[in-house]
């Protein structure tokens, strides 16, 4: 392990050279990837100024935070002010996410009993440890966070637990998009850590039926250069394929014990993202036997309707579907900051508009 | 959320559900079940508390192995007995 950071430097480079080569002479190519922590890697490591000319890099809606819907927090928040006072347990960028109505921790601040989790177990755990209090698990996130919190329902769960799930699923997700988009997206670059539970398998689609090429992509910077390279050699020769440049730790047909107790628990049925709409088949709906978990119900809180999910001045619906980018947003870093966030994606650790205020050397357009 | 860790596997629980994980010096209890494959020294890939897959323990040890050469890197991207590779 001698030398590694000027060894890493010189492999860095020697990506970006090569990914220089493939580009030249070619078409502008615009990369959509769709991962929040791609995002910030990509801004921490400032791996757009390295990219030629020709060849950008957007985020799409890979933030699970930034895609939840007003409605779902509006509606956890509900469960909290329950008469029976439920403990309600979130993630934290989720309970600090705004809506019209407020957070989940404005909520809190009002009395309400909010916990940030860290650990999918935690609401479980809280439920056997207070016995006499309702213990609701807000659970977000994409296939990553949703199988295990999937293989946790199939276990013995206190009387005093339940759930409200908002998960969402990435592949068909993409399909969306790829359906969406106008011409403007060249490639996918896909996420790594939601890729270990689908394979690079479930997105042949963007290859066989769009002709888009595509990369399953770790995190490190060398990773992320490998997927744009792959996707830019791809194109260049027109072979558009799903390469895995992630394969130490992505398994060509993912976990297949992870995608059968998640779909044991959850089933696919049309989905709201924030701002962006419903899409076709992406949300994750507790199946008949699982149903018995689903707090909605046990309080008899109905879905929360009619929330709107744009703050005023908000283009966080647009920077997640890489039309726009937070430079070009009016409350960016004036009105919308880390500490006094007004949109999604200025919340948390996977929000592209907090990379970019964290990370403002990214900007290189 | 969805940045997932590799942490090395020190026991399992006699259900086999669940396992203590080296964070550094300090456990962490982790969730098991979409791993069952997991034996005490593998790396597991952790994710909000579960374990989502069970890595090859040479690779998990550093992210670099596995990119500890340009050609080896190269070689991912597009295998090298491509004809069109020009590299």
């Amino acid at each position: 392990m001698t030398d590694t950071s000027s060894h890493r430097k010189q492999t860095v480079r020697d990506l970006a050279a090569a990914l220089r080569r493939e580009a030249d002479g070619q078409p502008p190519l615009t990369v959509m990837h769709v991962c929040g922590t791609h995002e910030h890697e990509i801004g921490r490591w400032a791996l757009r100024q390295l990219l030629p000319a020709n060849v950008r890099l957007v985020a799409g809606p890979g933030c699970p935070v930034c895609i939840t819907p007003a409605a779902a927090i509006v509606t956890a928040i509900a469960l909290a002010r329950h008469a029976s006072r439920p403990i309600v347990c979130a993630y934290g960028d989720i309970a600090r996410t705004p809506t019209a109505a407020g957070s989940l921790l404005d909520a809190r601040g009002e009395g309400a009993d909010i916990r940030v989790i860290y650990d999918l177990h935690e609401p479980a755990a809280l439920a056997r440890r207070e016995p006499e209090r309702r213990v609701v698990f807000f659970s977000i996130g994409f296939e990553t966070t949703a199988a295990p919190v999937a293989a946790m329902l199939r276990e013995d769960l206190p009387e005093n637990f339940s759930i409200y799930p908002c998960h969402r699923y990435v592949p068909t997700a993409v399909e969306a998009l790829a359906k969406l988009d106008d011409g403007q997206i060249g490639g996918y670059l896909l996420p790594g850590h939601a890729c270990v539970i689908t394979g690079q398998v479930a997105y042949d689609f963007l290859a066989q039926k769009y002709r888009q090429p595509a990369a399953v992509a770790g995190f490190e910077p060398e990773e992320i250069l490998a997927g744009l390279l792959s996707i830019a050699r791809q194109r260049q020769r027109g072979e558009p394929a799903v390469a895995n440049c992630y394969r130490r730790v992505v398994r060509p047909e993912g976990n297949k014990r992870a995608q059968e107790i998640l779909f044991e628990v959850f089933e696919l049925a049309d989905g709201a993202w924030r701002g962006i709409g419903v899409l076709p088949d992406t949300a994750l709906l507790l199946r008949e036997p699982y149903r018995r978990f689903d707090a909605t119900a046990v309080f008899g809180v109905p879905e929360a309707t009619g929330v709107e999910d744009v703050m005023p001045g908000c283009q966080c619906h647009l920077i997640m579907l890489g039309r726009k980018r937070p430079e070009e947003c009016g409350l960016f870093a004036k009105a919308c900051t880390p500490e006094r966030p007004k949109g999604p994606c200025m919340v948390g650790g996977e929000g592209a508009c907090r990379a970019h205020f964290l990370y403002p050397e990214v900007d290189n357009e | 959320m969805c940045l997932a860790r590799p942490f090395k596997l020190l026991s399992l629980a006699p259900d086999g559900l669940s396992g203590v994980v080296d964070a550094g010096g300090a456990t962490l209890t982790v969730g098991l079940i979409l791993t069952p494959e997991a034996k005490v020294g593998d790396f597991v890939l952790v994710h909000a508390g579960a374990a989502i897959e069970v890595l090859a323990d040479a690779e998990a040890q550093t992210i670099l192995d596995a990119f500890d050469d340009f050609a080896r890197l190269n070689d991912l991207v597009a295998p090298a007995d491509d004809p069109h590779d020009r590299h």
